[in-house]
């Protein structure tokens, strides 16, 4: 199969019918698990590449804490051949290397300093502090595609860089969100990433909503709410999904010194959706049997 | 005493004769190339600017507004700066490796001082929310003088920086911190700069003032205690709430810079409100939330909550932190400053 960095940037025909576009949409697809296997059932197997997902929730729910432990499962899932690399977009200084070594010390018990590094190797990190220049890392982003195979970019958080433009919504501030959708989607989509953008809450007329207004509302393609409970879990519910149905999706997990992982106490309810990182042709049969499930 | 007070002496004075040798580059080094004069460079550092990191950091259009500076002259600084500081992507082994060089400033009590595994950080910004009188100010006064302290002690060896819009400062409990940790009390009052601030236009203005200060000699703190209270008196009411914000985020903006190139620990003490509308944590026991809203939770890497205790003893609350756990420990105010709880 067509699994290296090569293929990923195949650049659309000049005129395509439905086959050529979904052959290329799902030529190099991607799931990445986010180390929930109650996270992933309800989000459909992970953060999806060449989709933008945003993570929306409180304060300390959690949001960057999966970041992180996406990225680690990242690194676990794939050795050696694709070398899939992140890119951490920082805005509020809280991208901890130690904690990147943390969890995955604890994913995987004896593991090599070689590994350690090679992990480490493979982020990314660059601080942002508000839209010009979330803006600028987003086009140097883009020049880095054509060197290494990215498969994840995260921002956080796009509500502390972009609130700025969000204060004052004047015409300005609406030009410049709506290039910043423009430059994460393009990623998504040609450069085939997942892109994770992580957003706060705000409360307007008792509602509760994601921060940055409307035009905001309809940027990401899948949405996911973080809850902190009162014994402490974190309930992940899918709000916002172009793919699927989001009556009654959501998850719960938990944080520990490991990530983001399951309750002790959870029972996968289909087998056959663990196994996320699906291949090109598995996807294909799966769809000519009639799975109802993948579309 | 007398012998550790000499050395404290001593080590300011080689410190003076001595360049400093600092994580930034100054902004003299732009003098002569590309035709930028030191005209240009004495109007950069007015405008607050003072290393060549300010400059590359800082968006065209805050150049652009400097008066007498061109847009020509605008993109030959610019260019000159980037060439100067890598601008592009770190891999997270190189910020690993940066990582653990952070140095962290001990609070004073050993159990805090775990829970924060090892001090307050440098190069970010912890933010100390609570009810009055559960110990933010002290725990600044101790700082102030623990910063001081040389590095094996659990200090950063600088200077501290102290901006008081309250008006809570107060130098005789420094002294008493200092004896505690055997200073020479002149010494640490002489080293710790204060500015009492009275509206937020003012409190902008310091911040300018700071990076120029910084530029000039190692200094490790910045205090600023309170951030919110001037923004709150200064702005009421809804119809003011967006350019509050707008000023707000500006003004936080302006201490992660500070944070980031001199890697300072900048250490910010916030109010609380009774949390009365629908929000989650209306639901929880203890119905307190920060005030400065979405702006200063996204600035502030850590955030603690403090509460009273039994009688001289505070909790400390992490609330919020990219790296520890939520958990608590228990300190008590002491006369001379912060210290183990006792029990």
């Amino acid at each position: 199969m067509s699994d290296t960095g090569a293929s990923y940037s195949n650049t659309p025909k000049e005129v395509e019918n439905g086959w050529d576009l979904f052959r290329r949409l799902t030529n190099s697809l991607v799931i990445v698990p986010t180390g929930s296997a109650s996270v992933d059932e309800a989000t459909g197997g992970g953060l999806w590449a060449g989709e933008v997902t945003e993570l929306v929730g409180e304060l300390a729910c959690g949001k960057t804490q999966l970041c992180m432990s996406t990225i680690v499962q990242m690194f676990l899932r794939d050795k050696g051949v694709r070398r899939s690399m992140a890119v951490y977009l920082d805005s509020n200084g809280s991208f901890r290397s130690s904690r990147l070594v943390e969890i995955l010390r604890r994913k995987k018990p004896h593991v090599s300093d070689e590994e350690v590094s090679d992990l480490l190797s493979r982020v990314l990190v660059k601080r942002v502090s508000d839209d010009t220049e979330l803006s600028k890392a987003l086009l140097d982003v883009q020049k880095l595609c054509q060197h290494a195979s990215i498969l994840m970019l995260i921002v956080d958080s796009v509500g502390g860089c972009l609130s700025g433009t969000a204060a004052k919504m004047d015409a300005n501030g609406r030009k410049c969100q709506k290039k910043i959708i423009r430059q994460l989607r393009l990623l998504a989509r040609e450069h085939c990433m997942a892109v994770v953008t992580v957003n706060h809450l705000v409360y307007w007329t008792g509602k509760m909503r994601p921060a940055l207004g409307q035009i905001w509302m309809s940027a990401p393609h899948t949405r996911l709410r973080f809850l902190r409970e009162h014994d402490g879990h974190i309930n992940v519910r899918l709000i916002n999904s172009q793919r699927q149905q989001c009556y009654a999706r959501s998850g719960e997990c938990q944080l520990t010194e490991s990530g983001v992982v399951d309750l002790p106490d959870f029972q996968p309810a289909d087998a056959t959706f663990n196994q996320s990182h699906l291949s090109h042709s598995t996807l294909l049969e799966r769809i000519f049997a009639g799975d109802s499930q993948i579309s | 005493m007398s012998s550790s007070a000499q050395s404290t002496r001593a080590r300011t004075e080689t410190e003076e004769q001595e360049e400093i040798e600092g994580p930034f580059i100054l902004i003299d080094k732009l003098i002569g190339l590309n035709g930028i004069d030191a005209k240009d460079v004495r109007k950069l550092k007015e405008a607050g600017l003072n290393t060549v990191e300010a400059v590359a950091y800082a968006p065209k259009k805050e150049l652009l507004s400097i008066k007498g500076i061109s847009d020509i002259k605008a993109d030959k600084i610019c260019a000159e700066a980037i060439k100067l500081v890598p601008m592009g992507f770190t891999t997270a082994t190189e910020f690993h490796v940066k990582r653990s060089e952070i140095i962290q400033i001990v609070t004073g009590s050993r159990e805090l001082d775990r829970l924060l595994g090892g001090g307050i950080e440098t190069g970010s910004i912890t933010e100390v929310f609570g009810e009055f009188r559960t110990g933010k100010s002290q725990l600044c006064h101790t700082l102030a003088v623990t910063c001081q302290l040389p590095i094996d002690m659990g200090g950063a060896e600088g200077k501290c920086l102290w901006i008081d819009t309250e008006g809570t400062f107060r130098p005789e409990r420094l002294l008493a911190v200092a004896e505690r940790f055997k200073l020479s009390g002149q010494d640490v009052l002489d080293n710790v700069a204060y500015a009492r601030c009275y509206n937020t236009d003012h409190q902008m203005q310091l911040l300018v003032q700071a990076s120029a200060m910084m530029s000039e000699s190692r200094y490790a703190l910045l205090i600023v205690d309170s951030a919110m209270a001037l923004f709150r008196t200064d702005f009421s009411g809804r119809g003011e709430l967006a350019a509050r914000q707008t000023l707000l985020a500006k003004f936080l903006r302006m201490l992660l810079r500070l944070a980031d190139e001199f890697g300072v620990a900048v250490l910010i003490t916030n109010q609380v409100v009774a949390c009365v509308d629908g929000g989650p944590s209306a639901f929880a026991a203890d119905p307190k939330k920060p005030i400065g809203g979405n702006i200063m939770a996204h600035a502030s890497t850590t955030r603690l909550y403090l509460r009273k205790g039994r009688g001289e003893n505070r909790i400390c609350k992490i609330y919020d932190s990219p790296c520890l756990p939520e958990s608590e420990a228990t300190f008590a105010i002491l006369p001379d400053g912060i210290g183990d709880a006792k029990e």
